[in-house]
């Protein structure tokens, strides 16, 4: 069954259908919300939003649209979440940028940290562009920005990400 | 991502942030849609109707101004006062405050 046809069921009040719409998207919003709100608060903020989108799902018009409609919900919620709990580090003080897991999953590069350098909304456009791939026009339509925006955000968090990766590549980052 | 950087290191950041971002969420999709299904169907806390909160305001705006009006009756009232006989009747426009038990205050208002 596609999306749209559980949407319709869903906003009948069929709960049925919104957990298979929620067992479809979850792990593609989580993934969404990691890159916003760090690993930690990612499942919760997306339950969050579903709990909310739920809610509001009568006012959907186009059931095809649950995909993107149900991203800018969770979106919403993880700026707000982002805002709150901003871990935003300054350039300066992001000195170590390598990976503090374990040897077995160790990383070259602390992403997480890396990606707490840029605001919530860049986080989430550069998400959308190196993850999921998408244009600027649908991740404008995702967000709710025009597709300039999408351009600008990207422009200026990859005007930030450079020089912390310079700097990952000074420090001896880069090697395996 | 950028010319200006090492295309490199950008590259190899971004198959990092994709194997970051890939790693399974801790809760499987079936748990989450059990606990999103859960906490949709519980019933919201009931809350108090909207109209409550400016009428309970008004009610302890009016219980104050009761009380204030009864304080300023209390102050200028004669009859508890040692030496009320000795005061000047009041006049039109003419207020009485006792400073302290001994002190009367007379003031007199006019249109200008």
């Amino acid at each position: 069954m596609n999306h749209a046809a559980l949407v319709l069921q869903a906003q009948g009040g069929d709960m049925d259908a919104y957990s298979t719409l929620v067992e479809l998207n979850w792990v593609r919003l989580v993934r969404f919300a990691r890159s916003v709100t760090g690993d930690a608060d990612a499942e919760d903020v997306v339950q969050d939003s579903l709990v909310t989108a739920w809610k509001k799902l009568g006012a959907l018009k186009s059931p095809e649209a649950f995909p993107s409609w149900v991203l800018r919900i969770v979106a919403r919620v993880a700026f707000r979440h982002a805002r709150r709990h901003s871990r935003l580090t300054p350039l300066a003080a992001a000195e170590n940028l390598i990976d503090p897991g374990s040897d077995r999953d160790r990383e070259w590069v602390d992403v997480e940290h890396v990606l707490s350098l840029l605001p919530p909304r860049q986080r989430a456009v550069m998400h959308l562009t190196v993850i999921e791939g998408m244009s600027d026009s649908e991740i404008g339509a995702s967000l709710g920005i025009a597709a300039a925006s999408v351009r600008s955000h990207r422009r200026r968090a990859r005007e930030t990400l450079l020089p912390a990766l310079r700097r990952m590549e000074l420090q001896g980052g880069t090697e395996s | 991502m950028n010319p200006m950087g090492n295309p490199e290191t950008e590259k190899r950041f971004e198959e990092a942030w994709k194997r970051w971002a890939a790693r399974p969420p801790r809760q499987s999709p079936a748990e989450a849609a059990a606990r999103v299904a859960r906490r949709a169907c519980e019933r919201p806390a009931r809350r108090l109707p909207v109209w409550l909160y400016p009428a309970a305001a008004a009610v302890v705006i009016l219980i104050s101004g009761i009380t204030l009006l009864r304080i300023d009756r209390a102050v200028v009232a004669p009859s508890d006062r040692p030496g009320v006989q000795e005061t000047v009747p009041l006049g039109q426009g003419q207020v009485l405050i006792w400073l302290d038990r001994n002190t009367p205050l007379y003031m007199t208002f006019q249109n200008p």
